[in-house]
């Protein structure tokens, strides 16, 4: 390698190291974390609540083709599988900006590009969860990520699908695997004399394998949600499971019973969303298989087939 | 429901299942759309299920808890597997195979032609070919019970399948079998099968037994009736120096540098020229060995001294008569044959086989059999012995059968000789790659010639790579047992037409399970080779017999003590007497001693002092 590059590399290690060094232990952070946060309890793998008949387990994903912007064409699939039956639902669809110039007026195509996909992505996921409870109603549905990707992304359709939980009684919760919040990290930064980062950080190795952090209500960060922190297998990384504040009472009994779906030796979140997660995934030779039968040669040659296809084999 | 999946090609495609189960080498038919219904064979399958993912780096083991709470809300983990088989394709191509195309199990009448080729009285009912359980269920009655199989733990079995039928008479044109296998794969047992169904259709044979296995008078246990067979009419057994043996007035000088060279390792260029010189037609055993006995004698004396003593005179007529000899001896081979150390050699040579009396007696025995259609099992006292024999019978049955061929065509009047089949176990002693061998050159012609006059091989190897290619090249059927060393698989590999993926089951095959490979049926088919009728005598267990034999031995003592009973210790004699008589054994005072002693330590016996001394008395219980 370069020389260079290794004494870069060297020395944002040796930063790095002083800053871990300093970490307080793990006991003063535990310590820290009940006194301003809330309760660690730890649980018992291996329950379920009476309440919980059948889940729903709902996953999206989306890949693209093209060469850039606006030749592009972006796939979109989300599922809802429904535990009883293994019931599937699909949903699918299709986004080329080409066809759409008008809502590309002056600002940067990429930029909007991309809003437009991830509010189309939630959107989708929404919907298959809404379809989901119409046609089987669960009594538990799970998400793979945070609800404030859903308000932020597909406001009208998250707040429809909330009244719709309210009113068949069903439960929703969010799994997140990669916390990504720092508020809680803010909070105790100058108590511990120590710079956190973020949420993670916080809690990496923190809490012990089946420990539960129930979030004091003061200390919930995110509006009408309610969340709570666990270490759902023997792995240090932390997880997240956003819950709508109405489902609060319920919140500690469907974290136990994700742990139980949760096997002992994975990074930590249930098998089934794993499962879920690989079957909606659009994989790239399946959208170059849909592009060469779908679409006419000079079609794709002309317009969306990226150059760097066409590199020799470097 | 079947269907076609992923990318195919003409030769090789993969089916998947969600219901049912692929089992390995069964047929399939696909129904195409474009080639109609194709014929495939099941190379390899696979089953996952998507719930239950392989552990690996990125997701760990799942433990049952996890699919426990997923069943309690309803998912039901079954239902999500997948099976899947990769399937060569048996009819010939020439675009693939079409995706998407629905595939089904054949009813017996679409695959008859491809797994039955003769009915079962006109082949050999080797097995059952694998894969074949459903589709045999509609199978002609002919076709069922003929193939009981057999497994170690379970005793003998069902046929479940269609029987693999062995065209023997196809081997006029595609001649000769190899069997190969390691120790333990059924290898022996393939071979008694087959040895088994050429005595039912009375093809003459002989068999060198090297382990003294092939005696086909013990039937297997638990057979059922219809599938016994008395085999004790249709072979013999014979030992090379106890029934049968080398008629010596009928050698050729070649034979005897063969028989010679094999009985001490080598022989040296000038032995061999000696042999040549020495040897005359007509000689016997007698002759032959008193030629050289005097020619070394005469040689240690030297010319001149022979000459010298002649010349001096003073000896008795028949010491005159003797060095005369002598010197006629000198005069005729003193040249080719000057040293004496070279006729010790030989002598010492011919004396080694002499002493196993190979000479004593000759081959009619095994003539009369073959000319009655027997098989010949033919045993020797060593392997050396064995193959010595062998090299001088098969030339000599070879020829026979030559010369009256080919008098059919010449018109002269030959004695009438049947083909016949050679089998052994061990072949790559009789015909070994890189080492001379006594009955290589004849096997090797056999394997080349013998299909034109009907002698047809069976051979049968641990080690492949150790055979004769020449012979190995020329075996048009093979069967191939579990085989473990690479270099044996490479050669199996270069010499039939297994596929990859069949090559990479051979190490794992169970023990009776075979690939046979043969221009017979053009094609490679896994096959479980049927029970025998019939087992090798020491087919038990040696530590099976040491307790059934031994400890009854032990036992029938006891019970014969016990009816002595009372008896004193002092007065023994008569009852050891009586125990030895009946029991055709020679006892001695101690071990009965001993056994009294057993039987009083095992409560069975007491001791008690009485005037007349020690008495033992029987304890009833």
């Amino acid at each position: 390698m370069e020389d260079g590059l290794k004494e870069i590399l060297k020395g944002i290690n040796s930063i790095l190291r002083e800053k871990r060094d300093a970490k307080p232990s793990k006991m003063v952070m535990r310590q820290a974390i009940e006194d301003k946060l809330g309760n660690i309890v730890r649980v018992n793998p291996g329950s379920k609540a009476d309440w919980i008949k059948s889940i729903l387990v709902v996953d999206g994903s989306f890949n693209s083709y093209g060469s850039s912007f606006p030749y592009i064409i972006n796939f979109f699939r989300s599922l809802a599988l429904f535990s009883s039956g293994n019931e599937r639902i699909f949903l699918n669809d299709i986004y080329m900006p080409l066809l759409d110039m008008e809502s590309f007026q002056d600002e940067d195509g990429e930029d909007v590009m991309k809003d437009i996909r991830d509010r189309r992505m939630a959107e989708m996921e929404v919907e298959a969860a809404i379809e989901g409870i119409k046609r089987f109603g669960a009594s538990l549905v799970v998400f793979d990520g945070g609800f404030l990707r859903y308000e932020d992304k597909a406001k009208d359709v998250f707040e429809d699908y909330r009244e719709l939980c309210r009113e068949a009684g069903a439960v929703s919760v969010g799994v997140i695997e990669e916390i990504g919040t720092f508020d809680m990290a803010r909070k105790l930064r100058d108590g511990l004399g120590y710079p956190v980062e973020d949420d993670r950080e916080l809690l990496f190795g923190v809490l012990e394998p089946y420990e539960i952090l129930e979030v004091r209500d003061e200390m919930q960060f995110k509006r009408g949600l309610y969340t709570v922190f666990a270490r759902p297998s023997m792995h240090p990384n932390p997880v997240a499971y956003d819950f709508f504040e109405e489902d609060k009472g319920r919140a500690l009994e469907i974290v136990r019973f994700l742990i139980s779906l949760t096997p002992a030796e994975s990074r930590g979140i249930p098998l089934i969303l794993d499962i879920v997660d690989s079957e909606a995934k659009i994989r790239s030779d399946e959208v170059e298989a849909l592009v060469d039968s779908f679409l006419d040669k000079d079609i794709k040659e002309g317009l969306f087939r990226p150059q760097r296809d066409r590199r020799f084999g470097l | 429901m079947m269907q076609v999946v992923g990318s195919t090609t003409e030769q090789f495609i993969y089916v998947a299942s969600k219901d049912r189960r692929f089992n390995i080498n069964e047929i399939l038919v696909i129904e195409d759309r474009v080639h109609g219904d194709i014929k495939g064979e099941v190379v390899e399958t696979t089953s996952f299920n998507r719930y239950i993912p392989m552990a690996g780096e990125k997701n760990g083991f799942v433990d049952r808890n996890t699919l426990e709470f997923m069943r309690q809300v309803g998912f039901s983990i079954e239902d999500e597997s997948t099976h899947i088989a990769r399937v060569r394709i048996l009819d010939m191509l020439t675009s693939p195979v079409e995706v998407g195309s629905s595939v089904r199990l054949p009813a017996f009448d679409e695959v008859r032609e491809l797994l039955v080729k003769r009915g079962p009285h006109q082949g050999l009912n080797i097995g059952v070919i694998l894969g074949t359980e459903e589709v045999s269920k509609g199978m002609p009655d002919e076709l069922c019970d003929i193939a009981y199989l057999f497994e170690k733990s379970r005793g003998i079995l069902p046929q479940n399948g269609v029987p693999f039928i062995f065209d023997y008479q196809a081997m006029s044109e595609y001649p000769h079998i190899g069997i190969f296998g390691g120790s333990g794969s059924g290898k022996s047992f393939g071979l008694r099968v087959i040895l088994e169904e050429l005595m039912k259709k009375r093809v003459p044979a002989i068999v060198f037994d090297p382990h003294f296995e092939m005696e086909f008078n013990n039937p297997m246990d638990g057979i059922p009736d219809n599938f016994k067979e008395d085999f004790s009419r249709y072979y013999e057994v014979f030992t090379a120096g106890r029934d049968i043996g080398i008629d010596f007035t009928e050698l050729t000088q070649e034979d005897l540098v063969n028989i010679l060279r094999a009985s001490g390792g080598s022989i040296s260029e000038s032995m061999e020229n000696a042999i040549r010189t020495l040897y005359k037609r007509k000689d016997t055993f007698t002759t032959f060995r008193d030629r050289l006995i005097d020619l070394s004698d005469a040689l240690d004396l030297g010319k001149d001294r022979i000459l010298r003593m002649m010349r001096d005179g003073g000896m008795a007529p028949e010491e005159v008569a003797r060095f005369a000899g002598y010197q006629a001896l000198i005069d005729a081979y003193g040249n080719a044959v000057p040293y004496s150390g070279t006729v010790k050699a030989i002598l010492w040579r011919l004396n080694n086989v002499a002493r196993e009396n190979l000479f004593q007696y000759n081959i009619g025995p095994i003539l009369k059999a073959i000319k009655s259609r027997k098989t010949c099992v033919i045993r020797g006292s060593s392997l050396w012995v064995l193959t010595v024999f062998s090299s001088y019978l098969i030339k000599n049955l070879y020829s026979r059968r030559r010369r009256y061929r080919d008098s059919e065509f010449s018109g002269e009047a030959v004695e009438k000789f049947p083909p016949f089949v050679v089998a052994t176990d061990e072949a790559h002693n009789f015909a070994p790659r890189s080492t001379p061998s006594p009955s290589k050159d004849v096997i090797r012609e056999i394997a080349q010639e013998g299909r034109k006059y009907g002698v047809f091989l069976i051979l049968a190897t641990q080690r492949p790579a150790l055979l004769d290619d020449t012979v190995t090249a020329q075996l048009n059927t093979k069967i191939i047992f579990r085989t473990v060393r690479s270099v044996d698989i490479a050669t199996i590999k270069e010499e039939t037409d297994i596929n990859p993926d069949e090559a990479a089951r051979l190490p794992y095959l169970a023990s009776g399970t075979a690939f046979i490979s043969s221009a017979i049926t053009g094609r490679t088919t896994a096959v479980r080779v049927r029970a025998s009728k019939t087992v090798s005598p020491h087919a038990i267990n040696p530590f099976e017999e040491l307790e059934r034999d031994y400890t009854t031995e032990d036992d029938r003592l006891k019970q014969l003590i016990l009816r002595e009973m009372p008896l004193y210790m002092g007065n023994l004699r008569s009852v050891l007497e009586r125990v030895n008589e009946e029991l055709g054994m020679t006892y001695t005072r101690d071990e009965i001693v001993e056994t009294i002693h057993d039987l009083v330590a095992s409560g069975q016996a007491r001791i008690e002092k009485t005037p007349l001394g020690e008495m033992i008395s029987e304890v009833k219980v």
